[in-house]
């Protein structure tokens, strides 16, 4: 009877955590796990039946190589760049000064704002007619006015720098909490050692924060792959689709043209390029240590 | 024990509400029945019109109809998240006119046959009747029509100095488009020198939709699509539409037409006194007066034609239809409903909250016209010019590739290319329909 109870007590402790863990895995499943596994199985249909249909014609379609190809230009210039200003930003409030409170949340505000209100913000700012940006590179520089988001070549560009202006403050924060977590006296044994500033930062800070990378990395991917609010709220794919991302062709096709098939097999895709890039970046993170 | 039972219940309480908040259809509000009735769900951005017709028909059969409002911007989206995954929750589907054909694709309409008298049917005009019919059978019933209408600024034009005889045109002698671009171009000249008052010349009040911007290549004799409908290759790449897009895309570069200022804001632009012509609806003569014009800051004429192709002028027709949703558990009331609203007392009260066409000649009453007379031209042209837009299931494809092209057009794009993706993007969803048929 006593070891009853004792088995019993310890059952009771081990089961706890999951317990605990049981609300946020519920609603883990039911919305992050659940939709993708029915996206996976819609993506595989084709009017009803099991089938590799919708893919192929996905696949036979300009439009949806076209999006890719935006999709991927653009992850290749605002990933880096995020995680590199946001690296920098972070290196700049972790230092000792007075006030470095304020700027860490200036540099912290965009992230607060909802991305439709830094759209419409954005938009105006960067208008073509007589917006702000204009405005001062007409009056300062004597410039012609920029179509900015009316312009096929600028639009991208303009979206990258939205979303890297709303996005690395956000980033900056686990990178500070990486480098509040490096021992002073590491930094103490370089200098005695000699090491200048960027010894420092190249031997020292940057290796030292590599698994704060890694999950940067991770996540940010993920998350701009994901990107496509600036592109339906300001631009809706154009000029010339040149900012129609993958993410908002699936989006037009589930909810503009009814085709929720293609929509899951875009998305498919999307999952699969994702975990592509997320495997390299595991491989080559893993290879430097 | 007791702090056992209290987890237990608190843990299955946090699951009931979990769950039930997954259900779509769970906490929505009864559709079946309501004290002494039935209940009908319609989701519309007419929300003002409807809400007083559906007082009115509550008084009189005791079924109420709830009125959920949306934006207009967001109507179809969220209409086609709701009906895609076979949901009930509302009864009534508000359908713009071309989207009908697209709907019955999908399934999410009932047809109205049992509705609706062949006589009742007949009395619409022909060609809302042909946007609501599908394969020989009526789906959606108009709630009204719409006519494309030329509007200017009186204040602008006398400052300006410029003077015209507006009433010396008339449904057969309309002011051509290139008459409108030069007085628009002085007057520019005169108003806003520099540009820094931000004033345009003309503005399109639908900009970069097809609604509107087709109907430049349509009167100068394009068509919107090919007569079987299975492709626009040859049609939207035409000379016509060639012609429409280069004159267009000029204007848009010398500044006469406005660039990177969306439909709502052109609509803003006019009521602000910043634009000195606005092609809009006849429907807009009531936005204006919303807006704190009056008839001394305004005045309107016939859509203007092109030099040499006056006999070809196409006016825009067709608006939003009212259906029944084919997931409905109360389709007898909804079909009823629908009738009420399109042919019966409901219609009188929309359209005269509204201010929108009618959606039969009978219609133009002395009463309607005295309120928008702006409708005397609506009726003008919906008996002469009117021009139906392309009936096609794959009407939203069509519409958003066609919608990028204009604003691409707009943005200074390479017409050819532009043309050519869109042909092949058009094409490309109409050969998906042609083969799932």
């Amino acid at each position: 009877m006593k070891g009853t109870t004792a088995i019993s007590a310890k059952m009771k402790k081990s089961m706890l955590p999951y317990c605990l863990l049981l609300p946020a895995l519920a609603f883990v499943l039911v919305f992050k796990i659940y939709p993708l596994i029915y996206c996976f199985i819609q993506g595989f249909h084709y009017k009803g039946s099991w089938s590799l249909e919708t893919f192929r014609i996905l696949f036979s379609n300009k439009s949806f190589w076209h999006s890719l190809w935006v999709t991927v230009k653009m992850n290749l210039v605002m990933t880096p760049l995020q995680i590199v200003l946001s690296f920098l930003m972070a290196l700049l409030v972790n230092q000792a000064v007075r006030g470095v409170g304020t700027f860490r949340s200036l540099y912290y505000l965009p992230v607060t704002i909802s991305m439709p209100v830094a759209a419409i913000c954005w938009s105006l700012m960067l208008s073509v007619n007589n917006g702000l940006a204009n405005s001062l590179i007409g009056s300062w520089f004597g410039m012609e006015p920029q179509g900015f988001f009316t312009d096929a070549n600028q639009a991208l560009w303009c979206i990258v720098a939205l979303s890297t202006w709303k996005g690395c403050g956000y980033w900056m924060m686990f990178y500070l909490a990486g480098l509040k977590g490096i021992d002073t006296s590491v930094y103490e044994a370089a200098k005695i050692d000699g090491a200048g500033a960027l010894q420092t930062l190249w031997n020292i800070t940057i290796p030292l924060v590599k698994k704060t990378t890694l999950f940067v990395m991770v996540a940010d991917t993920s998350i701009n792959i994901l990107l496509f609010a600036p592109a339906q709220l300001i631009t809706s794919g154009g000029p010339s689709d040149s900012t129609n991302v993958l993410m908002y062709e699936a989006y037009k096709q589930a909810f503009k043209y009814g085709s929720y098939e293609k929509g899951a097999a875009t998305t498919c895709v999307l999952v699969v390029l994702i975990l592509i890039i997320v495997f390299f970046q595991f491989k080559l993170t893993n290879q430097e240590d | 024990m007791r702090k056992k039972v209290i987890c237990m219940l608190a843990g299955v309480s946090l699951l009931a509400v979990t769950v039930s908040g997954c259900d779509g259809k769970g906490d929505t509000p009864d559709s079946g029945s309501s004290e002494g009735g039935k209940t009908l769900k319609l989701l519309t951005h007419y929300d003002a019109a409807f809400a007083e017709a559906a007082k009115k028909y509550e008084e009189e059969t005791g079924v109420k109809v709830e009125v959920e409002q949306t934006a207009y911007e967001n109507i179809g989206d969220t209409l086609e998240v709701v009906l895609s995954s076979g949901s009930d929750e509302y009864d009534l589907i508000m359908a713009d006119g071309p989207n009908t054909s697209a709907y019955v694709n999908r399934g999410y309409l009932e047809p109205l046959a049992g509705y609706f008298t062949e006589e009742e049917k007949g009395e619409f005009s022909p060609e809302l009747l042909k946007q609501g019919t599908v394969g020989g059978e009526f789906y959606a019933a108009p709630l009204g029509d719409s006519s494309t209408v030329l509007y200017y600024n009186k204040n602008l034009l006398s400052e300006a100095g410029i003077e015209v005889d507006w009433s010396q045109y008339t449904g057969e002698n309309r002011i051509t488009w290139e008459e409108l671009t030069e007085l628009a171009r002085e007057a520019v000249k005169e108003l806003d020198p520099d540009g820094s008052k931000g004033i345009y010349g003309i503005e399109i009040g639908q900009v970069s939709s097809v609604y509107q911007m087709n109907l430049l290549a349509n009167s100068m004799g394009g068509k919107n699509i090919s007569d079987d409908g299975s492709t626009v290759k040859g049609v939207i790449d035409s000379d016509e539409w060639k012609d429409a897009i280069a004159w267009y895309q000029g204007l848009v570069e010398e500044g006469i037409f406005s660039k990177g200022v969306s439909g709502l804001e052109t609509y803003n632009n006019f009521y602000a006194g910043k634009c000195v012509f606005e092609w809009m609806t006849a429907d807009s003569y009531t936005f204006c007066l919303s807006a704190d014009m009056t008839e001394d800051d305004f005045g309107w004429t016939y859509q203007p034609c092109f030099a040499g192709h006056e006999d070809e002028v196409a006016t825009g027709c067709g608006n939003w239809a009212l259906g029944v949703s084919a997931f409905s558990k109360n389709k007898e009331e909804a079909g009823k409903f629908v009738n009420y609203m399109t042919c019966g007392e409901g219609n009188d009260i929309f359209l005269s909250i509204e201010g929108m066409s009618p959606n039969t000649a009978e219609r133009y009453t002395e009463e309607l016209t005295g309120k928008n007379p702006v409708l005397e031209i609506a009726k003008y042209e919906a008996e002469n010019t009117a021009y139906v837009r392309a009936v096609t299931p794959a009407f939203n494809e069509y519409s958003a590739a066609l919608s990028t092209m204009w604003e691409d057009i707009r943005n200074g794009a390479d017409m050819d290319t532009a043309l050519e993706r869109t042909v092949e993007q058009i094409d490309s969803a109409l050969g998906e329909y042609s083969e799932s048929q």
